[in-house]
């Protein structure tokens, strides 16, 4: 018999899409899959550093020359452009573009005010003398707090992506995996903040 | 043809219920816990203080996942994915920290 | 949920939300068609041979060290005598190679890409452009890796698992083979990553009208567990290797305990992420050997969803193993109790899995066509690896072993089925699916029963030395008084990698003449019931000319009553010619 009587007699009622209505579309469950294993990287950073913390009792002299104004500025600006992105997002699915645009734009805008802050904080301490290479606790400010300003630069990248192509209706879908993307680099942030500003003063 | 099974739990009632969350009000009360978070900061006890500072910090986590993130309206299955996660940091952090300690000294907080 | 339930408003929802990139136009073109792709068969195709490709590679390598090992010193051929720095390098780059562009890519990267799809019945991956990015950074970690080769010092030489303080401080002085090793590794897991985004989502949202996730071929439930470990174990070795890039370039003190760091701290980072992606390695294997064993029996699958939960009971599992590979590396000896016995509980899971493939055998129609050979002695082959890992797990006996060719013989028992034997069995399987041409079956028998002789000959030898108490990581045996009477056993050894490259050339013709000989017109050849056997071979852009329905779980061998001894997965019960229920 040859192989092709397996050919099911199926017409060709079936559309190509929608196949089946997918508990979370795909583009939200990719992006949280990926969240998941970011979950471990900024865990696995976080871990380390408590627990070389933990014998390290002479960094509480050290960690207390961070700027504790700048970073407490810098969560609030951080916050406050999560709550720009929801917007953005909320805007997206009502389909209004220029209202996303806008909202985009202003949460890349905190970004950006984000890492300029960053910045001067970052040669205030190296003009200080805390360099990398003083001591560990340093080491792992800087690798911690620059991993996490790589992925804001990630994000304006993506959000400055999404901007451009708003002009077709099809792409306000992607605000909502970009959102997820900010509020998590804002919650690792949330994290950081007490970790390396607040009970080391 | 088959009933096709729904492979990981109930509908998306996120795209049902058309009523937000007031984003600004929960933004305002993240700034509020930031604001607690820094007086926090001046208890002298570092091992009370510590505590609450990283209760608090939890708190405002889970406002931003819940809310922001919309995880409050995701199905089971999602947040099994983001617990897993946390869990096999946990596993990691538990499992280093007695071999860290054992060896090098605690210095208490 | 068929489609009659759909809710209009629904629907809106979903054509606005669902992966309308997956709609994507056949290409037209070489370039398009070939080069930059967003097919998934293409990319599979891409990630194949540049996995092969890299396989050669890591085998040169062995070469190398095989030769320095039983005839230190000597001219070889192909290569300049290595000195130890150089030694150092191969061995440490015969492993990243290995694991990380060898098994990954090939086991993962092709045969999860090529196959997910057509398995649940989808016409591409849910993010074709994600995939197509994965294998470009792929491809540009294989430059990188390869480009270590020629930079100043030469490749990374601190071995493959690059512990400091070897890797941070003793060659920093020549520290860019090291950089680049980081940057490859770096590379190599986003692009698994951005696979692995694929690979979950893809099944879970995907899946042709009526499958269930229990519907699922026993493959697809591998990649998707594997996929899984990997992302969640991933993460912390990215941290570490951070650290570790800081350490190098900006003379920071993590892992050096003169500056407050802990160099065992990396080895703890280095082993969450390192034994799982054992098992990253294993699975994909494991679901190979799970498709193929029914077939060649012509029996159901024994145990189908006890196999699904015990591969995810065991990655679990897998996650709270590390320290065992630690176990004399100075950490505390109170914590070798613990993982010793969550390492040997970890043979339960396994166990399971392995018996309810040699109960599928058991009673069974056994044919032995090329795949099921592979098959079976990827069993066979792999229980001696899992059996000697038994020594390796528990501390006791451990502590004796540890560090030998023991060692060294064991995981090559472990990963040598895990990654050939289930590489070949799933070619020889797959591939008239792959390119619509029979591999030859007598070539395929040679090259199973040389590579069966000579990995054997090539590996029994290191067992034997390491309980003998031979140290790996040795550059000249003949330098240690000690060593020089099993000089013999390192040249069987030695004779035995030469046995296992000459019996490669059969393999190496036959995918010549695969890739080149006369087209197939039959798209099932070996009666199988799952769906990637509904498209046409090689299947077009799309798939499927129907996107087909599922009807049924993926093994219904030898049913009685219906019309032939198999009933696929896309025919609907009329047509079966069986009355069900």
């Amino acid at each position: 018999m040859s192989s092709l009587t397996h050919l099911h007699p199926l017409s060709a009622s079936v559309s190509r899409s929608p196949r089946r209505i997918p508990v979370i579309p795909a583009t939200r469950l990719g992006m949280w899959i990926f969240l998941a294993s970011e979950v471990g990287t900024f865990g696995g950073l976080i871990a380390t550093y408590v627990m070389m913390r933990m014998w390290h009792h002479e960094w509480l002299h050290e960690s207390a020359h961070t700027l504790l104004s700048i970073g407490t500025i810098n969560t609030v600006v951080l916050l406050t452009s999560s709550l720009t992105m929801v917007l953005a997002h909320e805007a997206a699915e009502a389909k209004e573009r220029a209202r996303t645009r806008r909202f985009l734009l202003l949460t890349a805008g905190l970004g950006l005010l984000f890492l300029c802050l960053k910045a001067f904080e970052y040669s205030h301490e190296i003009a200080g003398g805390h360099t990398p290479k003083v001591s560990v606790f340093w080491s792992f400010y800087f690798a911690m707090t620059g991993l996490h300003a790589l992925h804001i630069v990630g994000g304006l990248v993506l959000m400055l992506y999404a901007t451009l192509g708003l002009r077709h209706d099809c792409v306000l879908r992607r605000v909502a995996p970009i959102g997820l993307y900010w509020h998590f680099v804002d919650v690792v942030w949330i994290i950081l903040f007490p970790l390396m500003y607040v009970t080391t003063h | 043809m088959h009933a096709q099974q729904q492979s990981l739990g109930t509908s998306n009632p996120e795209h049902v219920d058309p009523v937000h969350p007031n984003y600004v009000a929960i933004w305002v009360i993240l700034l509020v816990l930031l604001g607690v978070s820094l007086l926090l900061g001046r208890i002298p006890n570092a091992a009370v203080g510590g505590t609450l500072i990283f209760g608090v910090a939890a708190v405002k986590i889970a406002i931003v996942m819940r809310y922001f993130m919309h995880m409050k309206f995701e199905p089971w299955l999602l947040v099994a994915l983001m617990v897993a996660a946390l869990l096999c940091v946990l596993a990691l952090f538990f499992g280093v920290l007695p071999d860290v300690v054992w060896r090098n000294g605690w210095s208490g907080r | 949920m068929s489609t009659t339930t759909l809710q209009p408003e629904l629907l809106g929802e979903l054509n606005e939300l669902e992966p309308s990139e997956h709609g994507h136009a056949a290409p037209t073109g070489f370039i398009g068609k070939y080069v930059f792709s967003c097919d998934h068969k293409v990319i599979a195709m891409q990630y194949l041979f540049t996995g092969l490709f890299m396989a050669m590679a890591g085998g040169f390598l062995a070469y190398v060290i095989r030769h320095q090992l039983a005839f230190p010193g000597t001219k070889m051929l192909f290569h300049p005598i290595v000195n130890a720095r150089q030694y150092n390098a191969i061995s440490t780059m015969h492993g990243t190679i290995m694991i990380f562009w060898v098994a990954m890519p090939i086991l993962i990267g092709a045969f999860g890409n090529f196959l997910i799809p057509l398995m649940i019945g989808a016409d591409d991956m849910a993010f074709p452009r994600l995939n197509m990015l994965s294998y470009w950074t792929f491809l540009v970690s294989t430059i990188v890796l390869l480009a270590s080769f020629f930079v100043p010092g030469g490749a990374a030489a601190g071995g493959w698992t690059s512990y400091p303080t070897l890797s941070v401080q003793v060659i920093s002085s020549n520290h860019w083979g090291q950089v680049f090793w980081i940057l490859a590794v770096a590379l190599e897991f986003v692009s698994i990553l951005m696979g692995g985004i694929n690979y979950i989502t893809t099944p879970l949202n995907m899946r042709a009208p009526g499958m269930k996730l229990f519907d699922l071929p026993v493959f697809v439930w591998m990649q998707m567990t594997a996929t899984g470990l990997f992302m969640m174990s991933v993460g912390p070795l990215i941290a570490g290797a951070v650290l570790m890039l800081c350490d190098i370039l900006f003379q920071t003190g993590v892992y050096m305990p003169e500056k407050g760091g802990d160099p065992l701290l990396y080895q703890h980072l280095f082993w969450f992420f390192g034994h799982p992606e054992v098992y990253v390695v294993l699975l994909p294997t494991l679901g190979i050997i799970g498709e193929v064993i029914p077939v060649f029996s012509r029996k159901h699958l024994f145990g189908y969803k006890p196999i699904v939960f015990s591969t995810i009971a065991a990655g679990l599992l897998s996650i709270v193993v590390w320290a065992h590979h630690q176990f004399v590396s100075g950490m505390d000896p109170r914590l070798a109790a613990p993982f010793s016995i969550t390492t040997i509980i970890i043979s339960v899971p396994f166990s399971i899995v392995i018996f309810s493939m040699i109960a599928t055998l058991w009673g069974a129609a056994l044919t032995f066509p090329t795949p099921m050979l592979w098959a079976v002695g990827m069993l066979a082959e792999f229980l001696i690896g899992g059996t000697t890992g038994i020594h390796n797990g528990s501390a006791a006996s451990d502590i004796y072993v540890h560090d030998t060719y023991y060692v060294v013989g064991h995981f090559h028992y472990t990963l040598f089925p895990a990654v050939f034997y289930g590489m070949f069995c799933g070619l020889y399987y797959w591939w008239p699916k792959m390119f619509g041409r029979k591999l030859n079956e007598t070539l395929g028998k040679i090259h199973f029963w040389g590579t069966t002789v000579f990995f054997n000959m090539t590996f029994i030898p290191m067992l034997l030395m390491g309980i003998a108490g031979h140290q790996r990581r040795v550059f000249d045996p003949r330098s240690f008084g000690y060593l020089k009477d099993m000089g013999t056993l390192h040249v069987i050894a030695t004779y035995g990698l030469y046995g296992l490259w000459i019996y490669q050339i059969p393999f190496i013709i036959n995918v010549f003449c695969g890739l080149f000989g006369k087209r197939m017109t039959d798209r099932n050849p070996w009666r199988a019931s799952t769906m990637e056997w509904l498209a046409p071979s090689p299947p077009g852009h799309g798939n499927f000319e129907v996107l087909p329905e599922c009807y049924r779980g993926p093994y219904e061998y030898s049913k009685p009553g219906a019309a032939e001894d198999f009933i696929p997965q896309w025919l609907p019960e009329e047509t079966a010619g069986i009355a069900r229920k």
